[in-house]
């Protein structure tokens, strides 16, 4: 687990937790855009470092409050399907 | 897909675990409904009680609502009911600082700002939202969807702009598909031009005449 899941355990339920290298990879792109996108304009993408399920708002809240507590290290990346 | 893509090393949340339809108020023509529910299982629940959902795009199986509202979503319907911003009444968020934001969900703001704006097409920049209540249509008695193709995209404007001035219920919207281009500094071309046609009404008012080709 790296150093963010572990982190991240002590705030929410670790189940919630994906580690999955094929799963954080579903997360790091984006279908839509990326034919879309200006060959020359192309970002460079991240895997996320951990991805989280929360299954209430409460969850979510503490998971937000979480990155703002380690903000310095890595930002917060909202998964959306259009 | 057409969601954030992270840049930096970051935490992904993946809401698709708040799939709970919490409620559907017919006299209210509303649903609330948590952010990860998909497009077409809230879609299908409306259908048993005789009502629809009136944002249908092609990823309808895997859309959800939070992701649809944050990218304020278009669908094949929007000519008839709008987009998927315009359709929600009220939300509920996370924002930045960890506090909930729940907006009243009203049809009309008649003072003050309205928050929901500042959440819809917003990509989660400005708030994680967990729950929404959004607007519900009843199911339509009669459906047409037709496509035209025009050699011309201007062409098909012209006729999409004829469908909007000529009633209510006749609703037509411009789609291209589009491929790369081999122009350097282009990034792509339009390679088609279709119109596609959508009607949404009583069967009375001949939704099949309005989508023949004239």
């Amino acid at each position: 687990m790296s150093n963010i899941a572990s982190k991240l355990a002590k705030v929410i339920d670790p189940a919630r937790i994906v580690a999955d290298s094929s799963m954080l990879d579903e997360l790091s792109w984006d279908a839509l855009s990326e034919g879309r996108m200006h060959p020359n304009h192309h970002p460079e993408l991240r895997t996320p470092l951990c991805a989280v399920k929360p299954q209430s708002t409460d969850e979510v809240r503490r998971i937000v409050q979480f990155a703002n507590a380690e903000k310095s290290h890595w930002c917060l990346s909202v998964a959306v399907q259009d | 897909m057409g969601g954030a893509i992270p840049i930096r090393p970051s935490l992904a949340i993946d809401l698709r675990d708040l799939k709970q339809i919490v409620e559907i108020d017919i006299a209210a023509r509303s649903a609330r409904v948590q952010a990860g529910v998909v497009l077409e299982a809230l879609d299908a629940r409306l259908n048993e009680l005789g009502y629809i959902l009136g944002h249908d795009p092609w990823t309808v199986p895997v859309a959800t609502i939070g992701g649809a509202i944050s990218t304020n979503s278009v669908g094949y319907r929007a000519g008839v009911y709008g987009s998927m911003g315009e359709q929600v009444l009220g939300l509920e968020a996370v924002l930045p600082n960890g506090e909930i934001l729940r907006t009243r969900p009203v049809s009309k703001h008649s003072a003050g700002i309205d928050l929901n704006a500042l959440l819809i097409g917003g990509e989660g920049c400005f708030g994680v939202i967990t729950e929404a209540t959004i607007r519900i249509f009843p199911k339509p008695q009669a459906r047409v969807f037709r496509g035209f193709l025009f050699f011309l995209l201007n062409r098909g404007s012209r006729r999409s702009r004829k469908c909007f001035m000529s009633g209510s219920n006749r609703r037509c919207s411009i789609s291209a598909t589009m491929k790369k281009s081999t122009t350097p500094g282009r990034c792509c071309t339009w390679s088609s031009r279709a119109t596609k046609n959508s009607y949404d009404g009583s069967k009375s008012s001949g939704g099949d005449l309005y989508c023949r080709r004239r």
